[in-house]
Order: structure tokens, then sequence, then C-alpha cells
């Protein structure tokens, strides 16, 4: 499932690259397509027309929606609010990448900004991606102590740890 | 947040047609005459309606496919953003993976932890079913964690017990490392393509429809995308939306989690049950709402008043801050009630860390400076992190039967089913939580119930079977409701009401509760909703218009606010989550009962239905109440 997002996400890169406006088809989420959504389906990033001012208050504020509400209370705190603070300044670029951004998986996108994970180069050089990761980093580099902090690439491994097992610790583990 | 007046460019009703390619919908449009010329009304008709695509909506969603019904799924997030991809701990079920288990100390501990209100023929179902609903997920191609000899690896969890409490801790929380609820709705959403499931997303449900002889015909929702109207008719609607976390100041729920289902229920004349139990992890950042383990207590972690005092000791003298969730949450509260809370408002606690060693915050307690530096802006080997008791889990909602049918009281029988009705998940009330859920209960619940409904619909209903046409009128109230809203011209933005309810809210009704503060909350979220007719909604589009979204978001989670806040003071005991100073037994004689609270009028009426000591059959025993000690 990973690859498939990322050959649509590269396909779409290269493309905003080479300046050729593609009508790119999406298909839905899964390999089989069998039933298209009657909302997503017919959505298509690359027809983003910033100066209709009607076209942009319906886009801006369906990106500022699925920001916001991501279902990820760490995401809705830290995605949605650089979103709220910034996509006004956005050009057709960086609009462009915010949508490819949330496209992406939750826990892979909480990973990646948070520093827990590498992410792939196609994520890495996303200008908003770049931007929230920064301010995120800001704030860990400011507020947290690198030595109480895990590895740079390795996961905040929190509730349990069914791997390590603590001396002295709880059965439950760190609920 | 863009702001646009609209009112002056909106031409006449929109002629774009909405595409949809379902052989199960009969595509109609009419406009509606009078006051609401303005709204474009499309008809749909299914055998069934799934409200929801978290983990319940999904799973429902897929039963009902797999038996042959044609079968929609509306949602108002893209499915794989449902709040349930936030799980993380797992699903607990006797598989025996580990040790020795049996479904029936599953069955006790849960009985045990719900403080005996839940309902023990809906438990039985549960704990008997888990095993095999495990199964079939895993074959469904859940990625489970395994053991060294390719077994579902299970982990252990607080209040899990093996020989009914006498055998010591049982590991019975099958999971997928760390992302088990993320990977179940991958999972069940995948399924869910395969078996052609009609999704439409991005529809924010608006209301049940109901006929006049008290039977659900399905609902009615607002396409965000293009501001149209839809009639969805189905002989089965089954609601999934979650729990109603935001209707709290500090909550671990997305910001999804607004009640929605609940409150539509409410709105048609059907009860809500047990809302005032409602589950509270001591230490959410304070205006984030994430969490920091209880481990940072466990390590030498201490909570200190705005003396600096470590308060804890006076409250616990020998566990200090190693109470227990509710003795900890209960005496911050009271600490923030006695004035002796910390910041500008003086509404929350310093959980101090800087004194440990930095490896063990580290190593120990990974993440913790991390969420603490990102979420709170605090260093925690200098400064101390804000934190107060944060709402973790919904107890209550929507009364349903052990089939998943939604339940309310109609003369003298307290179990009447809604026909066409149904409920799964955080949102539904089963009652399998009862007073207090267990760890790792929570997705059990979403997978059993949700399989439960279809497999329902299934029992009673055939696919394509001919419905009751609509009534005339159907809808026709909450196109009313909803234009009134959307050309609401007060003077109180909804973020300012919503502030409001959620620290009337987190101050009245959260963990400290006594007759004064439940009367005086009683009085003030009657306040809150009388001020809500006030609202202001400057956006007057019907296209991706969030302030109304967020308007209509704002009354559901106020009903559910003033339904939790009159349940709460009526409850005159001490009872799982609900803990009150002045009532501190739990009181059988006179409380053995589920609280109903309807929504009549715009207030509150309590009623109260049997608790089910019943089990369904002799492979098992009911278990009689046993006293807990607080």
């Amino acid at each position: 499932m990973a690859s498939f997002h990322l050959r649509r996400l590269v396909s779409s890169v290269l493309n905003s690259r080479v300046q050729t406006n593609p009508l790119l088809t999406f298909r839905c989420f899964c390999s089989p397509p069998v039933t298209p959504f009657t909302s997503h389906a017919s959505y298509d990033p690359n027809s983003i027309h910033l100066s209709n001012q009607e076209s942009k208050r319906r886009l801006f504020n369906r990106l500022l929606y699925r920001s916001k509400q991501r279902g990820f209370l760490e995401l809705d705190l830290v995605l949605g609010k650089w979103v709220e603070d910034n996509i006004h300044s956005l050009d057709e670029y960086r609009v462009r990448a915010l949508i490819l951004l949330l496209d992406l998986e939750n826990p892979d996108l909480w990973k990646w900004i948070s520093g827990q994970e590498q992410p792939p180069e196609s994520i890495h050089i996303n200008p908003v991606f770049a931007a929230v990761r920064e301010g995120v980093m800001k704030n860990l580099e400011s507020h947290s102590a690198p030595e109480t902090r895990a590895t740079p690439g390795k996961p905040w491994v929190r509730g349990w740890d069914d791997i390590k097992k603590f001396p002295g610790g709880s059965i439950t583990g760190n609920q | 947040m863009w702001r646009c007046i609209a009112r002056g460019l909106r031409g006449p009703a929109s002629t774009r047609s909405t595409s949809n390619h379902s052989l199960g919908s009969q595509l109609s449009r009419f406009f509606s005459s009078g006051a609401n010329s303005s709204y474009t009304v499309v008809d749909h008709t299914y055998d069934a309606v799934v409200v929801g695509a978290g983990g319940a909506g999904l799973r429902a969603a897929i039963g009902l496919s797999e038996h042959g019904f044609n079968t929609a799924c509306i949602t108002k997030l893209f499915p794989t953003r449902s709040h349930t991809v936030a799980a993380q701990g797992g699903i607990n079920a006797a598989l025996g993976n580990m040790t020795e288990d049996d479904w029936r100390w599953h069955m006790y501990d849960t009985v045990k932890g719900s403080d005996w209100l839940g309902d023990q023929d809906a438990i039985q179902y549960m704990c008997r079913e888990a095993p095999k609903a495990v199964i079939e997920l895993e074959n469904y191609g859940l990625p489970f964690s395994r053991t060294e000899d390719g077994k579902i690896y299970q982990r252990a969890f607080g209040g899990q017990s093996l020989n009914y409490g006498k055998g010591g801790q049982a590991y019975r929380c099958a999971c997928a490392a760390d992302r088990t609820g993320h990977a179940l709705l991958h999972t069940l959403y995948g399924q869910a393509m395969r078996h052609n499931t009609q999704f439409f997303v991005e529809y924010f449900a608006l209301d049940l429809v109901m006929n006049s002889d008290g039977t659900c015909q399905g609902v009615i929702a607002l396409n965000m995308e293009d501001g149209t109207l839809h009639r969805f008719k189905a002989a089965s609607t089954i609601l999934a939306t979650g729990g109603y976390g935001r209707a709290y100041f500090s909550a671990t729920s997305a910001h999804t989690c607004t009640g929605d289902g609940n409150a539509m229920v409410a709105r048609a004349g059907i009860p809500l049950e047990d809302l005032e139990f409602v589950q509270f992890h001591p230490t959410g950042i304070y205006g984030a709402g994430c969490l920091i383990t209880e481990g940072s207590r466990g390590e030498g972690g201490i909570l200190r008043n705005s003396e600096g005092e470590r308060f804890m000791e006076r409250y616990a003298p020998t566990a200090k801050d190693l109470a227990s969730r509710d003795v900890v949450s209960r005496a911050m509260t009271m600490e923030i009630r006695e004035g002796r809370g910390v910041g500008p408002l003086k509404d929350h606690i310093y959980l101090h860390l800087n004194h440990l060693p930095p490896d063990v915050l580290k190593e120990r307690l990974p993440g913790i400076s991390e969420t603490a530096a990102i979420f709170a802006g605090v260093d925690v080997t200098k400064e101390p992190i804000p934190v107060l008791p944060t709402v973790h889990y919904n107890m209550g909602g929507i009364p349903t039967n052990h089939y998943g049918e939604v339940v309310t009281i109609k003369g003298d029988n307290p179990d009447a089913v809604v026909p066409g009705l149904m409920a799964a998940g955080e949102t539904a009330c089963a009652s399998v939580h009862g007073a207090n859920r267990l760890g790792a209960n929570s997705l059990l619940d979403i997978v059993v119930f949700g399989r439960a409904c279809a497999n329902r619909v299934a029992e009673i209903r055939r696919p394509g079977e001919k419905q009751k046409p609509l009534e005339k009128d159907a809808g026709q109230r909450t196109i009313a409701w909803l234009d009134k809203l959307r050309n609401s011209n007060g003077s109180l933005p909804t973020s300012q009401i919503r502030l409001n309810m959620q620290r009337v809210m987190q101050t009245n009704a959260a963990v400290f509760r006594t007759q004064e503060t439940l009367e005086e909350g009683c009085q003030l979220i009657d306040k809150t909703w009388e001020s809500f007719h006030d609202v202001q909604v400057k956006d007057r589009s019907l296209i991706w218009n969030s302030d109304l979204i967020e308007t209509i978001e704002l009354e559901n989670l106020l009903i559910n606010a003033c339904i939790t806040m009159y349940s709460a003071e009526a409850r005159k005991e001490s009872r799982g989550a609900h803990a009150r100073e002045d009532f501190k037994v739990r009181d059988d004689g006179s409380w053995m009962k589920h609280t109903v609270g309807f929504w009549e009028n715009e207030k509150v009426r309590l009623d109260y239905r049997p608790v089910h000591l019943n089990v369904l059959d002799d492979e098992v025993e009911s278990f009689p109440p046993k006293a807990r000690v607080y």
C-alpha cells in the first residue's frame, strides 16, 4: 500500500516540476477500484484555481477541515495549527504540496514529522512537510534536552515495551 | 479562518447533478417549496446505511455486504481518518496464546471493571465472541504481532486477571505493535472496498428520518463538497459515530469526536444511556489533551500545586503520586477547585520530572520530553509539565441490546426495540463497559458489535426487500433547523460558546462530583445551552462551510453535555467512573440501574431501566455484585 502512495506522489511531484498540467486520474485508495467515492473520486489536486475567490474559499475550507480533523490528536494540533496559520500565504505550488501531504497516513505522518522515523525522499522534499517539521524540530531543540530524547529516527515507545522488558517495571508496562 | 460574505453572491439553487453510480441508489431530485426552496435534496435507497466509517462502522458495513445487503456508508471523514486510528493498545480476547485463558475470566474482569453496571448478557456475548472476532480479523489480513512460535502476540493490561481474579495477570490483549487501531482501520477499509460498500465521504449526517410509528427509515445528510442534502432511505440504519470527548476542555479524543450520532438519537426522542460515566486519565497536557503516561509518576514524577506542595501526600499518605488514576484525578481537581491550581486561571496542576536523571527520561519514559516540548513548550529538565485530568472514554451512549439494536423505554417495556435503528462502538451503550471501561475492551467492543449489527440485520431482513415510502414531510424539520442555524445572526461566536461549555463540563462534571458542584453545573450548562440561541454563523454558504459544521457539532456536543450533567447530578452514589464525595459508597439497592436521559423541548428528562444481571445461557453463571472499596 505504501508503494501505491509513493508512486502517485512521485508522479504528481514530477508533473508539478515540469510545469505540465495533465489531468491525472486519481483512483480510490485500494488496488481494486470497485466503488468510487461519491466525493473523493472526482477530486483532482492539479485543478487548483486560487484566482477565483469562491473556489479559493472552498478549497481553503476543505484543506483546513482535512488538516484539523485528522482523527489523530497530535496531528489535529500540529498540522491543523500550521495550516490555519499559514494557508492564506501559500502559493499554488505549496497548496498542491499540502494536498499531497494530507493524503498520507496518520501514524506515518506523525512519525515523520516528529523525527521518530526517516521520511521517504519525496516527503522530505515536500515544502509543506519541511515547514511543519521545522516548527516541531524547533520546539524540540528549544524545549527538550538532547540527553532526555529518543535518538532521532527511533520511535517513542509509549504505554508498553514489549521488547526490552525493563527490570523492575510493571508487567502491564508504562500505561 | 476564511470568511466570505456569500449571501449577495448566492444565485439560484445549484442545478449541478450529483454523480452517483450505485445501482442501488434511485436518484431523484426535487426542490422543497416555501422557506427551504434554496435546498437541493437528493434521494437514495439502500438496504442499509451505516453512519461513521471508523472501526465499528466499517466492521458493520463489511458484515452487511458479506450478507448481500446493498450498503451505504456515510462519513464526515475519510475512513482511515477516524479516531479509531489513535487506539494503540490492542484488542482483548481470551485466545490463550501466552498462558491458559478462558472467555469467562475475561467476562468476570469486564463485569467487575464495570462496577456491576454492565449488562451481563451483552458482556457474555462480547467476551465469548472475542476470539472469533479476532480470528476473523486475522483472516482479513490484520498484521498482528507474533510470538516466536507464530501465534498472535498478546500483552498484559491492567485489570486483566486469570481464574476470576485469583490466578494472577492475564495476557489477553492482541496487538499490532503500537498501531493496532490504525491496522484495524486499514484492514477493515480494504475489506469494505472489496465488498462494494458505497462510501459517501465528507457527508455530514444531520438527523435520523423517523416515521410517525417510531420506525427509523434512514438519515438525512449534508454533502459538504457541494452543499446538497441527501435523504438515505434504508431498512436498517447503523450509527457508529464515536464518543463525545470534545464536550470537555481536556480530552484525548481527536477534534472530530463531537457525539453526532448521540445527538441525532436524542433529537429523535430516543434517550441516551449512562452518560454520567466518563473515564479520565489524570495527566493530559493542559490545552492540548495529549497524555503523559502514568509511568511518569511510576518513575518518580511529582504533582505540585500553586504553593509548591506535593499535595498527593495529603490524599494518599502511603501511595502518594502512585495512587490509582481516580484518586489522583480527584485530588488534582480538588486542588484546582480550592484555588490552588496553577497558571493564570489556576485551572491546572504541575507535574515535575526535573529531578529525574536524563537517562531515566530517555530510556524508561520515551517520548515524554518530546511530547512536553512539542505540545506544552516545556523542557522537562527545567520546568514542570502543565497537566489536568483528561477525558479518555465515554462509557455511556445510545442504549442497545446485545444484538446492537437500539432500545428505549416504551410503557412497561424497558427494552423496547426501535425498529430500523442500531448502534455500535463508542457511540453505543450495549452496556458492556458499564460504569468503567476495562482497558483494551474498546477496540473489542467496536469489532464485536459492528459485527453483531450486521449479523442481526441478516437474521431479520432480506436484501432488496421492499421498503415503506418516506412520509411526505420526511426531513423537512431538519432542513428548517439547518436553515435557521445557517442564518443565525446572534452575537456569540461558536468557538466562544464551545469553550464555555467545555469549561463548565471540566469544572463541574469531571472527576470531582458533589451535590454543590453538580447543581451549579446544571444551572451553568443550562445557561450555556440558552446562549446557543444567540450563536452567530458568519458564513452563509452551504459548500465547505466549516463555520456551519462546527456550529452543528456544537449543538450536538451541548445535548450530550446537558444530559451528562443532569445524569451525574441525579445519581446519588459512587460507582465506577462516577465518584461522588458526598455519596461515597455504591448503593446497589437504589442505583443498580441505567440512567436514561431524554432531550425534550430543550430540557433533560431522566428515567431508568434495569441492569441485565441475567446471562444468555448456561455456558456461564451470572456474577453477583461484589463490593468495591474506594
